[in-house]
């Protein structure tokens, strides 16, 4: 059971006539049977069996265009060095001596 | 001889004088204690040491209160001294002194000395105190008096004021920059504060780790413990200092972590610490949507490998990435669809069937876009197709392509895809996803109209699909037991999703139950269903929800399960002929649980004719499956057939077991009354109980009086209800009677007819014949 649109080469929203062409320019092509073809071509002119095949087709999910994602990055106004590492010094004003 | 007896006797005399000296001594050395008198005291103890037990005991007590005067009156040194005295006697301690209570009074004065040693040690922060008291304690230590509770007490107390010393000193060390020295007088506080000081031990801990950050070592994370417990200052101070370790380590997560230790603190450091924290990650993150953008930049170019890349980081890192940027999830989550759809079209193409599953299954909330579900279906059937189905992917593959398939909204979204350039229109009228007529949202060509050629049927093509699919698992090579597994598995997902579509009017995503299960939408269900069978009082309903449960959460439901569990394990229990389990399982709950299922009890009725009709086609004369039938008549709503098949077997196995010589008259006579109560009327019945009657009336001459007494019982209760199908049976009896009385000698005859002159044997025989007449119907 292969996916008749592709066999005739032609898109999910093909008229009549355009899977008729299909089955000529498959036909002309040879990547398939005839009879693969002229399946192909019954099933996609019985619009029950196109129903099915149309189940068959892989469907797309609504998506936009992928765009680049834009972050501002906030300026560095403090670093590392500028940091005074003894400003919490717990020996800076009084020794733990007479505390007990 | 008179001589040497002479020198004995004076001997003793003098041995009684002297004793009587000794203790006259001993005695006012006690008197002197008691007055206070403690120097004089000494002079007479220190005489008789070597000839009385407790005197150096007494000596020493002496020399104890002269200390205690002492120290009373602050002469420290001399109190010293003398309790000094006191540890001395032990050297005068003969073979004969009392030293268990020397050596309580020792314990005491020992005590005492190191406490003044203590005490006249000062709280200075200099190596030559610390070594002092470390010599002390180690005196203290080695004594043969330290287990003294009291002294105990006093080495916490030498112990606590070393390692405050050695902190002390250690602080200045660290103030001077020396923090190797610091780091090493800390580590000597540890020994002592150890176990008797916790926040010294604490402090020192934390300063430990402060020196080591200051001499740019790792700090040691398991005292973290330690440090929590400490000073806020020290513990402020540390964490501080950590993570600002952690920042030039560019460990800036970890770094953040630390600092809300730290969130207390209104220091400016610590707020400039928390915006590096969060500049270096929002830097960081913005590195990971820079990767993002370059996949981005060649989207129609990537690898499989690559969108895999994309797609995997969008869906991890969204969360990450938006608690750093806010809003950045948004603008992700926008790209994804669009990765998607490459992706999912790029592994049909390659027939990577099982990614493609995983891919839309892994889409949150997949179920509700038909689009994907209809991927779902075209990829199970690509599935099948390549025979790739195994024992860890059936289950799946099944339930995705029934629920893709069952699905009205798959086939109108599929429908609404294609451009239909003819006149064609489609009907709803047979379509398989719905039992109602009002789905939401139908394209214009699409009605609910009969079926014509111009009017296509949905549902047909619905059905070719799955026919499709059938015909597909059936082609499947696979092992034969697993072959039937699949099957099972197929027939009843497709059964339970059938039955919920023919139940709820509502268009919800209708799933087999390992779909609805996996992917948590059961609820929805088995709320439809139990609201449906409150409103209509469906059993149906409920009996569909039982594939949809997982847990207790459905009352309604699970007891509609329990009840029909309970009829399952009844007919089990019957095919086993397990009567003890059977009696224990009819209780009155159960039969009022059953009673409320009208199905169910149908359903019941049903399955115990057929269970046993089976056991007794199996079991010929069984006395068990007699039981087992008697029990059930009470939970049959077939209580007519259950009493049939009740009286056929009882008749058929009190013949059998009869004639066989293996059951007494009278088991027979009680099982057909039995049987006789439940149908009085059944003609089987009546005259197997008659040919019983008369069997047992003819046997009761030679009877015991008690065997008799329960034949006469019996057969007064049959007497009280005589049916119509008796009394037209019963005429055996009374040809039984004369026959009898045909048989007796005519004086016999007459005197029993009479009644006169009877002896026992005579009255039993009166009462016999009384038997088959009455019950013969003879008036």
């Amino acid at each position: 059971m292969k996916n008749p649109y592709e066999i005739l080469g032609i898109s999910q929203n093909a008229t009549k006539k355009e899977i008729i062409t299909g089955k000529m320019i498959a036909m002309k092509k040879r990547e398939f049977t005839l009879q693969e073809i002229q399946l192909a071509e019954i099933q996609l002119l019985n619009p029950s069996k196109r129903l099915v095949a149309d189940f068959m087709y892989p469907a797309k999910i609504k998506a936009k265009r992928p765009k680049l994602i834009h972050v501002k990055t906030p300026p560095l106004s403090t670093k590392i060095e500028d940091i005074d590492i003894d400003a919490l010094d717990s020996l800076k004003n009084k020794l733990y001596e007479n505390e007990y | 001889m008179e001589a040497i007896i002479i020198i004995v006797i004076i001997g003793i005399i003098w041995l009684v004088l002297h004793q009587n000296k000794t203790s006259t001594k001993f005695n006012n050395a006690l008197k002197l204690i008691k007055k206070g008198k403690y120097h004089d005291a000494e002079k007479i103890l220190l005489k008789i040491t070597k000839k009385h037990p407790i005197a150096v005991t007494r000596l020493s007590e002496c020399y104890y209160l002269i200390a205690e005067d002492q120290k009373k009156k602050k002469n420290n040194l001399v109190a010293f001294k003398t309790y000094k005295k006191v540890i001395k006697c032990k050297t005068l301690l003969t073979n004969t002194s009392d030293k268990s209570s020397f050596h309580r009074i020792a314990e005491v004065a020992s005590y005492e000395i190191s406490k003044l040693q203590f005490e006249a040690i000062p709280y200075r922060a200099d190596k030559k105190t610390i070594n002092d008291l470390r010599t002390i304690l180690d005196y203290i230590n080695q004594s043969e008096y330290s287990d003294y509770m009291k002294t105990k007490v006093l080495i916490n107390q030498y112990k606590q004021k070393i390692a405050r010393l050695l902190f002390v000193i250690g602080q200045h060390e660290e103030i001077n920059g020396n923090y190797q020295d610091a780091k090493k007088h800390y580590s000597d506080s540890l020994t002592f504060s150890r176990n008797s000081e916790k926040l010294v031990y604490f402090n020192t801990k934390g300063r430990i780790e402060i020196c080591n950050l200051k001499l740019n070592i790792s700090a040691d994370l398991t005292n973290v413990y330690y440090i929590d417990l400490a000073d806020p200052r020290i513990c402020s101070d540390f964490y501080f200092r950590y993570t600002i370790a952690l920042l030039q380590d560019r460990k800036y997560s970890e770094s953040e972590d630390y600092i809300g230790q730290l969130m207390g603190s209104n220091n400016m450091e610590v707020k400039q610490i928390e915006q590096i924290c969060k500049n270096e990650k929002i830097k960081a993150a913005t590195g990971e949507i820079e990767v993002i953008n370059s996949l981005i930049r060649q989207i129609n170019n990537n690898s499989i490998d690559q969108l895999s890349e994309l797609y995997d980081t969008i869906a991890n890192k969204g969360d990450e990435l938006d608690a750093i940027i806010p809003g950045i999830k948004y603008d992700l989550e926008e790209i994804r669809p669009s990765i998607l759809n490459r992706m999912v079209l790029w592994c049909n193409k390659n027939q990577n069937f099982g990614k493609v599953l995983n891919l839309i299954t892994n889409y949150p909330e997949f179920f509700d876009s038909p689009a994907l579900m209809k991927n779902i279906g075209n990829t199970c059937l690509g599935f099948l197709k390549n025979n790739i189905l195994d024992e860890k992917n059936f289950k799946i593959v099944i339930a995705l392509f029934l629920t893709s398939a069952y699905s009205d909204k798959v086939m109108l979204s599929s429908l609404e895809e294609t451009l239909w350039d003819d006149e064609y229109t489609f009907s709803l009228i047979d379509s398989i996803g719905s039992s109602y007529k009002f789905h939401t949202d139908i394209p214009e060509n699409v009605n609910y109209d009969e079926i014509t050629d111009s009017n296509i049927s949905i549902g047909s093509s619905q059905k070719y699909l799955i026919n499709q699919f059938e015909k597909l698992i059936n082609e499947q090579e696979l092992e034969s037991n697993f072959s039937n597994q699949v099957i099972d598995f197929y027939e009843n997902e497709k059964q339970a999703i059938e039955s919920i579509i023919k139940i709820i009017p509502e268009e919800i995503i209708f799933a087999t139950p390992y779909f609805a299960k996996k992917y948590k939408i059961e609820t929805k269900i088995l709320d439809l269903l139990e609201s449906d069978f409150k409103n209509y009082n469906n059993e149906e309903s409920l009996e569909a929800g039982i594939p949809y449960l997982i847990n207790n959460s459905h009352s309604v439901i699970n007891e509609y399960r329990t009840a029909k569990k309970t009829i399952e394990s009844l007919i089990d229990l019957i095919i086993e002929k397990n009567l003890p389990e059977f009696t224990k399982k009819i209780t009155a709950d159960q039969k009022k649980l059953l009673n409320r299922y009208e199905s169910l009890l149908e359903t019941l009725g049903i399955k115990l004719v057929d269970a046993f009709k089976e056991l007794i086609n199996n079991h010929n004369a069984d006395e068990t499956v007699l039981e087992l039938i008697g029990k059930s008549i009470s939970i049959s709503p077939l209580k007519d057939k259950i009493i049939y098949l009740y009286c056929g077997y009882a008749a058929s196995l009190c013949i059998t077991k009869i004639n066989a010589d293996t059951m007494s008259v009278f088991r027979g006579l009680q099982i057909m009354s039995n049987a006789y109560s439940l149908s009085p009327n059944d003609s089987r019945v009546c005259s197997n109980l008659v040919a019983l009657i008369r069997m047992n009336i003819l046997k009761l001459f030679d009877a015991d009086r008690r065997s008799r007494t329960k034949v006469y019982s019996l057969l007064d209760k049959i007497y009280s209800d005589m049916s119509q199908t008796f009394r037209h049976n019963a005429g055996e009896l009374i040809e039984a009677r004369d026959d009898f009385l045909g048989n007796l000698p005519a004086d016999a005859r007459i005197a029993i007819m009479n009644g006169v002159d009877l002896n026992e044997h005579g009255l039993v025989v009166k009462k016999a014949l009384e038997y088959l007449t009455k019950l013969g119907g003879d008036p």
